[in-house]
């Protein structure tokens, strides 16, 4: 094995550094591309103002809770600004949460709770009054439930409990809580329209890694070509014995770099998947890849084809899986190699039958 | 001694070789002549195991070619007819190269000593910057890495200058003589055959060379 990396070294002297800007390329560009995404995604985002002049905490959180909706940008402003702030068309639209607002949310007074400001030009004002609404009306529907078991508690104690009063009290609450969730799946439905928080950074990486496993491999490819290839056959190392070390060499320097990728993904962006789950995917591409680079026997064919299987894939992951999905075509899914990878299973099918087509071709090469 | 014995071969329906029979002993040099596509190279893959015979048997010192290919390849020292180096890489790096990946171990002094034998002393030029002919022998230099009793050469100086071919020669000649090496090699120099062979193996139809050969006195088989 020594031997075999010394003469790694020797054949990638030049393309040494290269080969490690192509070990880090899953990870930065995965990083950059991730990055990108949630900047559009901020781009997307309505600019609105909220004004709070209420010292309570429940305010705090309420507003932040508004802030969670990617639909919205929150930007903190004082009340007497509320206006002029919508006026010069610097915000969308503004929102005042008054020292009133805690103890009329407290008390269940409904009207007038907040007040807002948009202009002529506050294009998601109605949008964006829903879901700040959405998010009080929540809140309020908790006071409100509160009160009621209150209610329910004190006529308790007074040991007057009158059935009657306690039905309705009950069936009271019952509304209330299914107006509550009626409203909340309301508000549901207009956050996904840009909602990337789903998008997954492994999924990302997936794609990218894979491009740069069939880009290196491109290395087998045109090595194998060359003239000077058949001298392997007066070695200690026959054409398969030697490339299969080689491709031995390359799936350890991948490997590392998974796991650089997976160390950074877990530990800054805190998106976790099971190292198996990676390992098997590695698995499976550096199988494609072989089967790729022991099929074309052109390099430029190579690169071409390469680019057509992780255009497919993108194709495959972004359009054809949601599509399959809704036509009840679920299997098809399985036509994409990642797909098992994307859903956090360990990638099985694919390195099944990239194995089976390995081994048929050993048999015909030997027979 | 290598002996091949009613050889025959072809590629899918074209007929190349037709009951080639020859006894060659140890430290003979042998000449393959004949005009362009008679088969010559091809007969000389099959003696480096590199194509199997159709038909008939070959055996080196007794090990026949049929079940005995990895210890027979171990014996062959093989110089293709294309130049077959790492261009990129400089001359000593090619010898480096094949060294780690051969059966015996040799220093950095010992790989040396072989260039410098064929008086090529340029250790770290890149072979792109070489000229044909010293391409040509490092082509050579690195088949004899392994110690090979067998050396079987495909027009091992084609295209290059007198004082080159005179060297390669002279290291053919110092191989055979010396280290008792067999050596088995194409040419389409007469001068060179007459007076580097032993004996020489005609192939084709074309009676042309069969009769230059014998006006210069030279052993055909
Ligand atoms: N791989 C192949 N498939 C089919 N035919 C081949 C193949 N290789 C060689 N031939 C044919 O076999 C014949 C012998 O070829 P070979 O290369 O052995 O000739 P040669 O004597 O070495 O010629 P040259 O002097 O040009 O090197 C030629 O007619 C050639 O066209
Ligand atoms: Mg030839």
């Amino acid at each position: 094995m020594k031997n075999m990396i010394d003469i790694r070294l020797m054949l990638s002297k030049k393309r040494l550094i290269g080969l490690f800007v192509w070990l880090t390329v899953p990870t930065l560009l995965t990083m950059g591309i991730f990055y990108i995404f949630n900047d559009v995604t901020d781009d997307f985002s309505v600019p609105v103002g909220i004004a709070n002049d209420s010292d309570e905490e429940e305010v705090e959180s309420i507003i932040q809770e508004i802030g969670d909706n990617n639909l919205i940008n929150v930007r903190m402003i004082e009340a007497d600004e509320a206006g002029r702030l919508v006026e010069q068309h610097e915000l969308d639209s503004t929102f005042v949460f008054d020292e009133q607002f805690y103890d009329n949310l407290e008390n269940l007074r409904r009207t007038n709770m907040i007040e807002s400001h948009y202009s002529n030009r506050s294009l998601a004002y109605g949008a964006i009054k829903e879901s700040v609404g959405a998010v009080v009306q929540e809140r309020y529907g908790l006071y409100y439930a509160k009160n009621m078991i209150n209610q329910v508690e004190e006529e308790n104690d007074a040991e007057q409990s009158d059935l009657e009063t306690v039905d309705t009290l009950i069936n009271d609450l019952i509304d209330r809580f299914n107006l509550l969730e009626y409203e909340y799946s309301y508000y549901g439905d207009i956050t996904p329209v840009s909602d990337h928080e789903d998008m997954n950074i492994f999924l990302i990486w997936s794609i990218v890694t894979f491009f740069v496993t069939l880009f290196i491999f491109e290395l087998i490819v045109s090595e194998r070509r060359q003239k000077v290839m058949q001298r392997l056959a007066f070695t200690r190392y026959n054409m398969t014995k030697y490339f299969l070390y080689q491709v031995s060499i390359l799936t350890i320097l991948l490997v590392v770099s998974d796991l650089i990728a997976w160390f950074v993904f877990e530990f800054f962006y805190e998106q976790s998947i099971s190292i198996l789950t990676v390992l098997s995917v590695r698995l499976m591409m550096i199988l494609f890849a072989y089967v790729l680079a022991v099929l074309i026997k052109n390099v430029y064919t190579y690169l071409l084809v390469s680019l057509f299987v992780i255009i497919a894939i993108i194709i495959f992951t972004f359009v054809l899986n949601p599509l399959f999905v809704t036509m009840d075509l679920g299997y098809l899914n399985h036509l994409n190699p990642l797909y098992q990878f994307i859903n956090e299973e360990i990638t099985v099918y694919w390195s099944v039958g990239l194995l089976v087509i390995i081994a048929l071709f050993w048999r015909v090469r030997h027979a | 001694m290598l002996k091949v014995d009613n050889v025959s071969f072809s590629y899918r329906t074209k007929k190349v070789l037709d009951n080639v029979s020859i006894e060659i002993e140890d430290g003979e040099i042998i000449g393959l002549v004949g005009e362009n596509g008679a088969g010559k190279t091809t007969f000389l893959n099959i003696l480096a195991t590199l194509l199997k015979p159709r038909k008939g048997t070959i055996t080196y010192n007794d090990m026949k070619y049929k079940s005995k290919k990895s210890a027979i390849r171990k014996q062959i020292g093989y110089v293709p007819q294309d130049i077959a180096l790492w261009e990129d890489l400089t001359v000593m790096e090619n010898m480096l190269f094949f060294e780690k990946l051969s059966w015996v171990k040799k220093s950095e002094k010992e790989l040396k000593d072989i260039l410098l034998d064929m008086q090529l002393d340029r250790f770290d030029s890149k072979v792109k910057e070489l000229s044909g002919g010293m391409k040509r022998k490092l082509n050579l230099a690195i088949s004899l890495i392994h110690d090979p009793s067998l050396l079987l050469l495909d027009e091992p100086t084609v295209g290059i200058d007198l004082k080159s071919k005179i060297e390669i020669n002279d290291i053919l000649d110092y191989m055979s003589e010396e280290e008792n090496m067999t050596v088995i090699y194409t040419s389409h120099d007469m001068d060179e055959i007459t007076q580097l062979c032993d004996r020489t193996i005609v192939f084709g139809q074309d009676p042309f060379y069969r009769e230059l050969l014998e006006r210069e006195g030279m052993p055909i088989s």
